[in-house]
């Protein structure tokens, strides 16, 4: 008996470090998969989160779960993938030459209309100031910046590509095990925390479904009135600049200024003055008034609004990190941060733990 | 018979929701419930287990709903004042704390595990998440709720009328 308990003993050490050895390789494969696929998954916690309530409303009228978030699936998705590949390639395709052309031309020393404008734009007279910043270097620098933007989204497009299959995937799991997922997360929690683990996440989860509802609907009603107002201003393709400017949207501050970026540049460049920009200018105003006017207060919760330090500092943060989808993300992630914070110290002292 | 290591690891554990199913069917709180309804709740609730002595939850701490005894024994008792009063030793297929799944009231009592206790405990989002997502669910759950704090209430108004007619009985004795 004791020879039999002392093998016993050696096999449990053995599958002890066994067993420490598979969880640390799987953390690590995590960590690793954290890396490369942390833009599709934070998408699928926010499509989550965007989605949740809405099939659980279409479960509530008897439809299946899986069924209801396959048919929700293929509504969006489908709008979205006709958008990306019958619309943006064929966009950007055209688009690249014509800015590649454009670049070309500044080599040359004959044209000088755009480094006019940008002449009359400073309205530099100092002869000083003129040599410091030559502007026919600025419009090269522009223009250079400008196809440097161009051929980096056209690199992202695999990527991007990889993560409109990735992301509907995790979604979906996401969407149909959330509550399995959710109780053998609290299931590890100890005994004299759970009760209230489980009304501090319930209340979060409140919290975040309605902030990110709220910065949904607040992207549509902006990409809509962007379109909208583009197609009057008679803009080409103004689907995608409307799209581009509801989600650059979700930065605040900034995020009118970067939307702006491409449906100003596409103006200047196919109107070849400043005065087309004008009303390209004037769309994304009138968007900003209507969101400051009429949809954050009605629709964004004050509990999740930044300081504008906090915003610049996620944003240069995230770029840093992630590129433009670190950009985009980083105010949502940090609102839903502070959110939950809040939520967790309120409860925390009402719980008498802090 | 013992099984070797590496069949031990892979061996299937009971189905859990199922033995749930099978012990809810047969608590007084969702006894002639339909079993679809059973099994939405069996999915949803949570299976803790405690040891000897190990407070489930403390009087004046903030609740979130009940607790379904399905294997043990648990003491709920009050304090006031310096002085603790036993009210009740519960086993298999009791329940407690029930007040706490409708109102966001401190527990009025605290309940204590006497022995290696398995509790199914059955919260506020869960009721939410029942009504959002299966709402006929939902309802029968809450009629059954409903039933059963009724004739709860109803044993304590009993219990009240009692006492009050048994205290004037013994003042009308003592000043005839």
């Amino acid at each position: 008996m004791n020879h039999r308990s002392s093998i016993y003993g050696k096999t449990e050490i053995f599958l002890q470090i066994f067993f420490f050895i598979i969880v640390f390789a799987i953390v690590l494969v995590l960590l690793i998969g954290i890396k490369i696929l942390g833009i599709p998954i934070l998408l699928s916690i926010i499509t989550y989160y965007a989605l949740h309530k809405l099939v659980d409303t279409c479960e509530s009228y008897g439809m299946n779960r899986s069924f209801a978030i396959l048919i929700l699936f293929s509504a969006f998705g489908g709008a979205l993938y006709s958008i990306f590949y019958l619309y943006l390639p064929s966009t950007l395709s055209k688009l690249s030459p014509f800015l590649t052309y454009w670049s070309e031309q500044f080599e040359e020393p004959d044209n000088h209309q755009f480094v006019e404008q940008i002449d009359w734009l400073l309205r530099v007279d100092s002869e000083m100031l003129q040599k410091a910043f030559p502007p026919g270097e600025i419009a090269k620098a522009i223009i250079n910046y400008a196809n440097t933007t161009v051929d980096s989204i056209i690199d992202s497009i695999p990527n991007i590509v990889t993560y409109l299959l990735i992301t509907p995937l995790i979604s979906f799991f996401l969407l149909l095990d959330a509550n399995s997922i959710y109780k053998s997360f609290v299931s590890i929690v100890p005994n004299r925390y759970f009760e209230m683990t489980l009304m501090i996440t319930h209340k979060i989860n409140e919290q975040i479904t309605g902030y990110l509802k709220g910065l949904i609907l607040q992207s549509t009603i902006i990409a809509i009135i962007g379109s909208i107002g583009f197609y009057v201003v008679d803009l080409k393709f103004f689907v995608v600049f409307g799209i581009f400017l509801g989600f650059a949207n979700i930065i605040p501050y900034l995020g009118p200024v970067v939307g702006m970026i491409p449906p100003a540049i596409f103006a200047l460049i196919s109107g070849g003055s400043l005065e087309s920009v004008y009303p390209v200018a004037a769309v994304v105003l009138t968007c900003q008034l209507v969101d400051n006017i009429l949809v954050q207060p009605t629709v964004i919760a004050k509990s999740a609004s930044l300081h504008p330090i906090l915003v610049l500092i996620g944003i240069t943060v995230g770029g840093n990190l992630l590129g433009i989808w670190g950009m985009l993300l980083a105010i949502p992630i940090l609102s839903v941060l502070k959110v939950t914070l809040g939520v967790m110290y309120r409860s925390l002292r009402e719980y008498g733990v802090l | 018979m013992e099984l070797p290591y590496w069949k031990a690891i892979f061996r299937k554990e009971t189905n859990p929701v199922k033995e749930i199913f099978l012990f809810l069917k047969k608590t007084a709180l969702f006894e002639g419930l339909p079993n679809k309804h059973i099994r939405e709740v069996a999915r949803l609730v949570h299976k803790r287990t405690y040891h000897p002595g190990e407070i489930i939850f403390r009087q004046g701490q903030k609740g979130a709903g009940l607790f379904l005894i399905m294997k043990g024994k648990v003491e709920i008792n009050s304090s006031s004042e310096g002085v603790t009063l036993s009210l009740a030793y519960l086993d298999d297929h009791s329940f407690f704390g029930e007040l706490s799944l409708f109102a966001d009231e401190p527990r009025s009592a605290t309940a204590t595990a006497k022995e290696e206790t398995t509790l199914l405990g059955f919260f506020q989002p869960e009721l939410e998440t029942l009504i959002q997502t299966k709402p006929r669910t939902g309802n029968a759950i809450l009629l059954a709720f409903s039933k059963v704090i009724t004739k709860r209430l109803i044993g304590t108004n009993r219990l009240l009328e009692s006492a009050y007619f048994r205290a004037k009985k013994k003042k009308e004795i003592h000043e005839p």
